[in-house]
């Protein structure tokens, strides 16, 4: 796919849908930020510093766009990119965030609306709750095949680890998460 | 293999814990991206940003040849080892570094793995009120084996090191302590823990070498204190390393690490002073973003807000965590 460019900074090289061609930047963030940002949500558990994890995937791919390899599966690179400045941002940031949520109170954002079923709302946040206390490595694994349903082959490129590593993984994730679940909706609350 | 069934899928799942994955997806209903969309534009056309002098190749490189310079190469790898865990785990991501997926990870994943080494160039000490005399000091073999304590707090605890076999160290100079011979200062931890309690360099036979193995005990101790999380107690013991080795061997690691364990014991004053001294002080060049970011985040945390912002403005290029400074600074406001 070859489109005008009238801004040639915003050019990027590389295949989108295997068809190897040129790609407006702007077209890229269309064709892949919302997912990007909602992983990166998933992981980080804030908008706020999804979003800038997500703009440094952009710019990164931009700055990088001569070097990326033809055909290669543009999905996952944006993916292996995201997740390993979600590694970054919790090792630098970690120590502030910590100091700062010690001084604040942060607000759940919440889908506002007549038709907003509060209960799924408060269910949807007790999820999330549940996937944040996963260690690194797991959440990694659950958010990416439980919740974004990326298949097991892809998260392992993803991640840079072995098929049945990501098995192993994905089976701790999930009996932590079930554990945490139980502790927080409570036992009795279901059959 | 396709995998397990998904739990979101998984009827029996949903029965025995009454929870639907499929809920969580209602967070994400209705996101906006246009104003992102705008950011990544913006940032896409501003003027590219000059490469950062420190990649972690290139960090590598530089101290290592100095600390090979000043210590040997056994310290130098030493002191990778062992540089304290916020400053090196906060090396900026270097978008002009980032190249193949692999070279993402190795830059980005492997920073807190691989502890970026400090600049060779020895810190004079700064909180040393009293007078020191020095001596020239041929240190001699420790019988002390290179190691790395297992401890390894969440967050950010430094490992202790040790120095390499002495045959390959240069010769250092050393301070005489003029006050007290013999006898350190005892410094005690916030939690009551003695934190140094050995013999000063100056009542130690200078050539036998084991004033290095006292140097390392001092810094073992603080080391220690730090690892096990009473940052308030690692505070003294550095400053009391400092004090009684000012140019010592790991005198530029516990530099850090002491602004470490005052950022982390919420000494945010006395941590920003810290930064802001290291900034001038000679042999930390290369970190000065690292200290910069430091000392904004105590400033926000002092609720200097505005001097935080200047800093983060002089820094120029846009990260993650710079963004996490102008967030705060803006809902403080």
């Amino acid at each position: 796919m070859s489109t005008e460019h009238p801004e040639e900074g915003r050019v990027v090289r590389f295949p989108t849908g295997g068809v190897s061609g040129e790609v407006d930047i702007g077209q890229l963030f269309d064709a892949h930020a919302a997912y990007l940002v909602r992983v990166c949500i998933r992981l980080t558990g804030s908008r706020a510093a999804a979003e800038d994890i997500v703009q440094e995937v952009f710019v990164t791919a931009h700055r990088r766009r001569g070097d990326l390899i033809p055909d290669s599966n543009l999905r996952t690179w944006l993916y292996r990119v995201a997740v390993n400045l979600v590694r970054h941002h919790h090792r630098s940031s970690g120590r502030f965030n910590r100091f700062v949520d010690r001084y604040k109170v942060d607000p759940r954002e919440a889908p506002a609306g007549p038709d907003v079923d509060v209960e799924r709302v408060e269910r949807a946040h007790l999820v999330r709750d549940c996937v944040a206390e996963l260690s690194e490595k797991q959440r990694e694994v659950f958010v990416l095949y439980e919740l974004e349903g990326i298949s097991g082959q892809e998260i392992s490129e993803v991640l840079g680890i072995k098929l049945n590593t990501v098995w192993s993984r994905l089976r701790l994730a999930r009996k932590a998460f079930r554990v945490e679940w139980q502790r927080r909706h409570g036992e009795g609350d279901h059959p | 293999m396709s995998g397990p069934r998904r739990l979101m899928d998984d009827p029996d799942f949903r029965w025995e814990t009454d929870c639907d994955l499929g809920d969580e997806a209602i967070l994400h209903e209705g996101l906006e991206l246009g104003a992102l969309k705008e950011r990544v534009l913006a940032a896409i056309e501003a003027p590219p940003v000059p490469p950062e002098p420190t990649s972690t190749a290139s960090t590598l490189g530089a101290s290592g040849a100095a600390v090979k310079g000043a210590l040997g190469v056994g310290l130098a790898v030493v002191a990778a080892l062992g540089v304290g865990y916020m400053l090196g785990a906060a090396q900026p991501l270097s978008s002009e570094g980032v190249a193949e997926p692999e070279a993402v990870i190795e830059q980005v994943v492997s920073v807190p793995d691989a502890r970026l080494p400090v600049a060779a160039p020895r810190v004079p000490a700064v909180s040393a009120p009293e007078a020191h005399s020095t001596e020239v000091v041929e240190p001699v073999a420790s019988p002390q084996p290179l190691h790395r304590a297992p401890a390894a707090v969440e967050g950010g605890a430094s490992e202790p090191v040790r120095p390499a076999a002495a045959a390959e160290v240069a010769a250092v100079v050393m301070p005489v302590q003029s006050e007290a011979p013999g006898t350190a200062e005892a410094p005690v931890g916030e939690s009551g823990t003695v934190v140094a309690e050995v013999a000063a360099p100056g009542g130690v036979d200078a050539v036998d070498g084991s004033r290095l193995d006292v140097e390392m005990e001092v810094y073992d101790t603080a080391v220690q204190a730090m690892a096990s999380g009473d940052y308030a107690g690692a505070v003294p013991a550095f400053r009391s390393y400092l004090r009684q080795f000012p140019g010592g061997h790991l005198s530029t690691e516990a530099e850090l690490s002491l602004l470490e364990c005052l950022f982390e014991a919420g000494s945010f004053a006395e941590a920003e002073a810290q930064a802001s001294r290291l900034l001038q002080a000679p042999g930390f060049g290369g970190r000065e973003r690292e200290l910069s970011l430091v000392r904004a985040e105590s400033l926000i945390l002092l609720d200097r807000c505005s001097e935080a912002l200047a800093i983060v403005d002089a820094l120029g290029e846009r990260d993650s965590r710079t963004a996490a400074v102008r967030r705060e600074c803006k809902r403080r406001r």
